[in-house]
């Protein structure tokens, strides 16, 4: 037992830095309602551009700053793609991700991995100022870094630009009739959204101490498993800041069971990508679950009232 | 609530202290391995890998368990999986392709024994200091193909050749480190080698019917992706150039190929458990362990796709394959 909730701990650390990717596919997907598949190609562009940096003799935080630049520069190429040359959002983003392939080869120096195994990066870092475990590190800085993270947005999404952004997605007829440059709020949406999707890719890079070519493979379903679950579990009555937190523990949640699919041993290893399609499957329709749910506890309610009320007479 | 949790925590954390410090002189083993995909090379490395240490350390007396998993291909699995295995304390990792070899040694960080297969480069993929010296808890067996072999029999195969293209995939470091390889015995031998790298497997046809029509021979690395559709390469051949090519390996060698020399995967598997066994029982140091490479290839013959690409194997050659 003790050792199954070590390695659900090590999950959920791992979820922490993937709590990024979640947060950015978060902010496309759901506030401006941009079905964005950079994703794959911008997860890969963090991890590839910090390992470079990196391995070049980089200072990490700054490193990962650059990446994070990176990842927004990745946003900025989608956004134009899909609002100058009028090229509908899924295939801007599929654009974006394959170009992103060969450019993250050419980054890390013509080659499909790049490793920083004997390297310092932002994690042992905290590991040399607290003297801890890579495990502890991992999580200190995974928590500070979403806990920052999570407050900027909440501040960003309360100013006007932030507004403006929130309202596209609800409704972007209504906002260009109201004035509002439509094409600059989703540019800069995608901006931020992958710019936080490149810096998880290097948290994930400097935590497993190297990029791949194809480390982004699937990223796009973890991130919305992660939105679906932490959706899951929150009320729309929520103020932001929490339904962003939630959208990361969600992340969380995911990682963990993944790590407890991985750990039963009734099931074969080639079973993986099938329970992970369960638990997505189950995370989407959990809601729908709830409201059905709850409407036939409304109608028995109602029916009560009816037959009190009824009796009454 | 709060103080329910941290009482629990600590009560957790001191059992595993407990649980740890149990243990005493070993007679049963654990070891977790951790599979990069299915594939059938990296399934007969760790079968080959199984049954060799089953039957030395039932020679000594003693048991082994494996917690056997597989990632799918997901790099991020990958390290979900090391991580599992160091909570559960295993004796050793066994972990095989190079992505799974350094999410392992990442999550080890040096506290449990690592040892690796199917990996080409350990130096390059920063897994070991150096092939002689690993320096870390990290060593394991290389599955480098007799690149300079294959190269010297592409000359023996056609005798005055000229141009050779190797085709292979451009996202994968084992496949561009023999392509550097081989470019290298080329120059020493006078061939020109061109580079025919591929991104995709359907750009495959495009990339054969492209090929020059002073191109002698085709060589195709030990690359993942193209060994999964060797069979695709062999058709596509057959039906433009229909030139002899020599693969890295010879399960794709069975299917496109004309000859090779080879790298048998469960016996590369079978070297890796002589490692384990020396580490675990005899207590060798397994940082100063040399990362080894096969110790005998395979030679093989394919006469069905030579006849279908109308080509002659040199008596040669076919007398070696007795």
């Amino acid at each position: 037992m003790n050792s199954f909730l070590q390695s659900i701990i090590g999950g959920a650390n791992q979820g922490i830095l993937w709590a990024l990717l979640a947060l950015g596919v978060f902010i496309s997907y759901r506030i401006l309602d941009f079905a964005d598949l950079t994703t794959e190609g911008s997860f890969t562009l963090g991890g590839a551009m910090v390992a470079t940096l990196i391995a070049s003799g980089l200072e990490p935080i700054l490193s990962t700053f650059i990446a994070f630049l990176a990842g927004m520069l990745a946003g900025l190429c989608t956004g134009l793609i899909n609002t100058k040359l009028k090229i509908p959002p899924i295939l801007a983003g599929i654009l974006t991700m394959i170009a992103l392939y060969s450019i993250n080869i050419r980054i890390m120096g013509g080659s499909s991995n790049k490793n920083i195994l004997r390297f310092d990066t932002v994690i042992t870092y905290f590991q040399k100022i607290f003297n801890i475990s890579k495990l502890y590190a991992t999580t200190i800085i995974g928590v500070l870094v979403v806990a920052i993270i999570i407050a900027i947005l909440y501040w960003f999404f309360g100013t006007e630009k932030g507004s403006a952004i929130r309202a596209t997605g609800n409704n972007e007829k209504m906002c260009r009739a109201l004035g509002i440059n439509t094409d600059n709020t989703k540019i800069l949406a995608l901006m931020i959204s992958n710019g936080l999707i490149a810096l998880s890719g290097a948290m994930v890079a400097q935590q497993q101490n190297y990029a791949d070519v194809n480390m982004g493979i699937g990223a796009i379903v973890i991130g919305l498993a992660s939105v679906i679950i932490g959706e899951t579990f929150m009320s729309q009555k929520f103020p932001f800041w929490l339904k962003l937190t939630f959208i990361a523990l969600g992340s969380v949640l995911y990682r963990v069971l993944v790590t407890i699919v991985i750990n039963a041993n009734f099931f074969e290893a080639s079973d993986l990508k099938l329970l992970t399609a369960i638990i997505v499957v189950l995370a989407l329709a959990l809601p729908k679950l709830k409201t059905a749910y709850s409407n036939r506890h409304k109608k028995c309610h109602k029916s009560a009232q009816n037959f009190m009320t009824n009796n009454k007479e | 609530m709060k103080k329910i949790i941290t009482i629990l925590l600590a009560v957790l954390f001191s059992m595993s202290f407990l649980i740890t410090n149990a243990c005493s002189k070993k007679t049963d083993y654990t070891i977790g391995i951790l599979q990069l995909a299915e594939h059938p090379a990296l399934d007969a490395a760790n079968e080959g890998f199984r049954t060799e240490l089953d039957k030395l350390m039932k020679e000594a007396g003693k048991t082994v368990k494996y917690n056997n998993k597989n990632a799918q291909g997901n790099i991020d699995n990958c390290t979900t999986i090391a991580n599992t295995h160091i909570a559960n304390n295993v004796d050793l990792i066994l972990a095989i392709a190079t992505p799974a070899a350094q999410a392992a040694v990442a999550a080890s960080n040096n506290t449990i024994p690592v040892l690796f297969t199917a990996v080409t480069d350990a130096v390059d993929a920063g897994l070991v200091q150096s092939n002689e010296e690993p320096k870390y808890k990290v060593s394991g067996t290389s599955d480098l193909n007799p690149v300079e072999l294959q190269i010297k029999l592409i000359k023996e195969l056609v005798p005055n050749v000229k141009k050779i293209a190797a085709i292979y995939n451009k996202a994968e470091r084992n496949s561009q480190i023999q392509y550097e390889m081989a470019k290298e015995v080329c120059q020493k031998e006078g061939i020109t080698l061109v580079d025919k790298a591929i991104n995709d497997i359907n750009d495959l046809q495009i990339t054969f019917g492209g090929l020059e029509s002073d191109i002698d021979a085709v060589y195709i690395p030990t690359d993942n992706m193209l060994a999964s559709s060797s069979a695709a390469v062999h058709s596509v051949n057959k039906d433009t150039k229909k030139l002899p090519i020599v693969c890295g390996e010879i399960g794709m060698n069975d299917l496109c190929g004309v000859a090779t020399y080879g790298i048998d995967y469960y016996k590369l598997g079978e070297q890796t458990a002589r490692m384990a066994f020396k580490v675990l029982v005899e207590g060798q140091d397994i940082t100063k362990m040399p990362v080894e490479l096969l110790e005998e290839y395979v030679f093989s013959v394919n006469q069905t796709v030579a006849n279908e690409i109308n080509f002659t194997i040199p008596q040669s050659v076919l007398d070696r394959a007795k």
